[in-house]
């Protein structure tokens, strides 16, 4: 028995018996090998493609996808695969780097209200609900709109908006955990309060969020790309998902379809991704699906 | 909800406050004088105290008067009504789409389970949520507009040669159908087929799973076993039985996806030209044009919270076991 009771060493010691449950369901290995070759695009990105995204040539603007140019040229003549390889490092580290945050500051604004109780506790969720309250992608462009596009603010406006959907969460397990035996041992046994909720109750409020912060991996991207779409995210000449298809979108009405095509389709197979993971996983910590 | 309600306008508040640019400057135009500007900041009172300004700006909002656009020169609200019915018919055929398709679509997966067409409804459930909706909107213009040719150009809500129908509710297909005015309806069905099913299609992936979901869940109880074995016949126990205990769910999920409706919808009004609040919104916003932004975020955040306010007090309509408070 391991001395931390930590649900990350829950999830490594049976290991080989979680992947076995995962990989029941085709469905999620198929999700987690889009990932999988999505995250090796973008790491490798610099060795894989032969331009540099940044790199104009005006004598090949839009040109339809060849040998020399797979994914075709844009209207500055940039080689748009090396620009979709390139985009994929800065969505996902946005993306993967603001849900986690959102989800530490929410699980423990969750936990630390849950805990407490009473008056504080009203009031931290109330504010959390009032950040509920409106349509996320809303907010986002609402916060974007004032803070200004940069990179920093993207990663603000994506981890705000997060942080109640965490919370919430956290917070609704821990008011059912902490009524239970091992923490009242644990009090018993001399562990500080602080202890208690940090080392012993929120680790078991997290299997639940596993699932949420899988999936919000991918609205997150989803947001993102929505945002550059609009204006409000990356600019230009910066490589990203969503802005590629708002530069693509006034040639497709007159037939320049790779432009907008493959960015998109690299967002729609890194969220397909996250989404039959997070499905994946919600099945394996479901114990009544698994029974049937 | 009240405690919500003014935490909701306090954000908003904030928000538009700190949006770049000084309103002054935007509302006289050209190039003024320092003592012009002081004197139209005076005059819209931005140079009284930030908490000063805050209740002037309730004290508008609940006589109604949220501003104006300088874009327009008119009163927010006015801009806002004239654009509503547009919003309205795309969100209304948009959720008629995603529930059409995505409830049955879910209760076919659920009662199949774990077959292959199981399989192949999750995959397109997912697949509608994975999609963002206005790349499946420009795929959707480039395969059926340019290169099919079947739906007319995303110009908007009907043919710019073709006369709107009278207006009744400002819903043209309504209008159209209630005066029996073929083309026009014709015209506005064709328009809003392409902008609808791209959200009705975003939106039916959430709608089947979450049906899918609760359709699961109650097939798997008790009352549902009891039913079975005493020889119900199969179709009636999923139909009358287990549907009914599954609205509930589900109609949460309706009241999610009007929240993304209120957040996409922005977007996809965009790109098919389609003149509705959220149009409004957006070029209120590259123009920063402060007030009707400000009012679209606090109005659509309201409504989503009446929505699910409605939601919740349908709950306790449906299942007589749960009594709202």
């Amino acid at each position: 028995m391991s001395s931390k009771p930590s649900v990350v060493s829950w999830l490594f010691e049976d290991l080989g018996y979680h992947w076995y449950m995962l990989s029941q369901n085709k469905l999620t290995v198929i999700g987690l090998g889009i990932l999988m070759s999505v995250l090796l695009i973008g790491m490798f990105a610099p060795s894989l493609v032969k331009y540099s995204p940044y790199q104009t040539n005006a004598m090949i603007t839009l040109q339809p996808p060849s040998m020399d140019y797979p994914f075709g040229t844009d209207r500055y003549g940039r080689d748009v695969l090396s620009r979709v390889f390139y985009a994929t490092r800065i969505d996902f580290v946005l993306a993967i780097s603001s849900v986690m945050a959102a989800f530490s500051i929410g699980a423990v604004i969750g936990a630390l209200s849950g805990y407490v109780g009473g008056k504080t506790d009203k009031l931290v969720m109330g504010i959390m609900d009032v950040i509920l309250t409106f349509p996320s992608f809303l907010l986002a462009i609402g916060l974007m709109a004032s803070l200004g596009a940069t990179l920093v603010n993207l990663f603000i406006s994506q981890m705000v908006i997060r942080i109640p959907i965490f919370a919430r969460l956290v917070h609704g397990q821990m008011l059912s955990v902490k009524e239970n035996e091992y923490a009242e041992a644990a009090i018993c046994a001399g562990n500080s309060r602080l202890r208690i909720i940090f080392y012993h109750l929120i680790p078991n409020c997290i299997p639940p969020a596993l699932v949420l912060i899988t999936l919000n991996f991918g609205y997150a991207i989803l947001n993102i790309a929505g945002l550059s779409f609009l204006g409000l995210g990356l600019r230009p000449p910066e490589s990203e998902w969503g802005l590629m298809v708002a530069e693509g979108a006034p040639y497709i009405t007159t037939g320049e379809w790779w432009l907008s095509f493959f960015p998109g389709m690299f967002i729609v197979s890194s969220v397909l991704g996250f989404n039959l993971t997070g499905d994946g996983i919600n099945d394996l910590l479901d114990p009544k699906r698994r029974r049937r | 909800m009240i405690p919500i309600l003014f935490g909701v306008i306090v954000v908003t508040f904030l928000m538009t406050r700190a949006l770049p640019g000084n309103p002054a400057l935007y509302r006289l135009g050209g190039t003024p004088n320092v003592q012009a500007i002081k004197e139209m900041e005076k005059q819209m009172g931005l140079d009284k105290p930030i908490l000063m300004q805050f209740i002037i700006y309730v004290s508008d909002i609940i006589r109604g008067d949220f501003g104006y656009s300088y874009v327009t020169g008119r009163p927010v609200l006015d801009d806002l009504a004239q654009r509503f019915p547009a919003t309205l018919e795309l969100s209304l055929v948009s959720l008629f789409i995603a529930t059409i398709v995505g409830v049955p679509l879910g209760v076919f997966s659920a009662v199949k389970r774990n077959k292959l067409i199981d399989h192949i409804c999750r995959l397109v459930a997912v697949s509608g949520v994975s999609l963002p909706e206005y790349y499946l909107g420009l795929l959707a213009i480039y395969v059926f507009y340019f290169f099919l040719g079947w739906f007319p150009a995303p110009l908007g809500r009907i043919d710019p040669f073709v006369a709107p129908p009278t207006h009744i509710t400002g819903l043209y297909i309504l209008d159209s159908l209630i005066t029996g005015n073929t083309k026009a309806l014709v015209s506005s069905v064709q328009h809003v087929i392409l902008p609808a099913t791209t959200l009705g299609f975003v939106n039916m992936a959430p709608t089947a799973r979450m049906t899918r979901s609760a359709m699961l869940e109650i097939l798997s109880s008790d009352y549902i076993r009891t039913a079975r074995a005493c020889g119900i016949p199969e179709k009636e126990v999923i139909y009358k039985d287990a549907l009914k205990n599954a609205m509930i769910p589900v109609l949460t999920t309706l009241g999610l996806i009007f929240g993304y409706l209120l957040g996409g919808i922005v977007v996809i009004e965009r790109i098919f030209s389609w003149p509705g609040m959220g149009f409004y919104a957006l070029d209120a916003m590259v123009a920063n044009d402060h007030d009707p932004m400000q009012a679209y975020i606090l109005i659509s955040a309201i409504v989503f919270l009446l929505i699910n306010l409605t939601v919740d007090v349908s709950y306790g309509l449906i299942d007589p076991r749960i009594k709202y408070k």
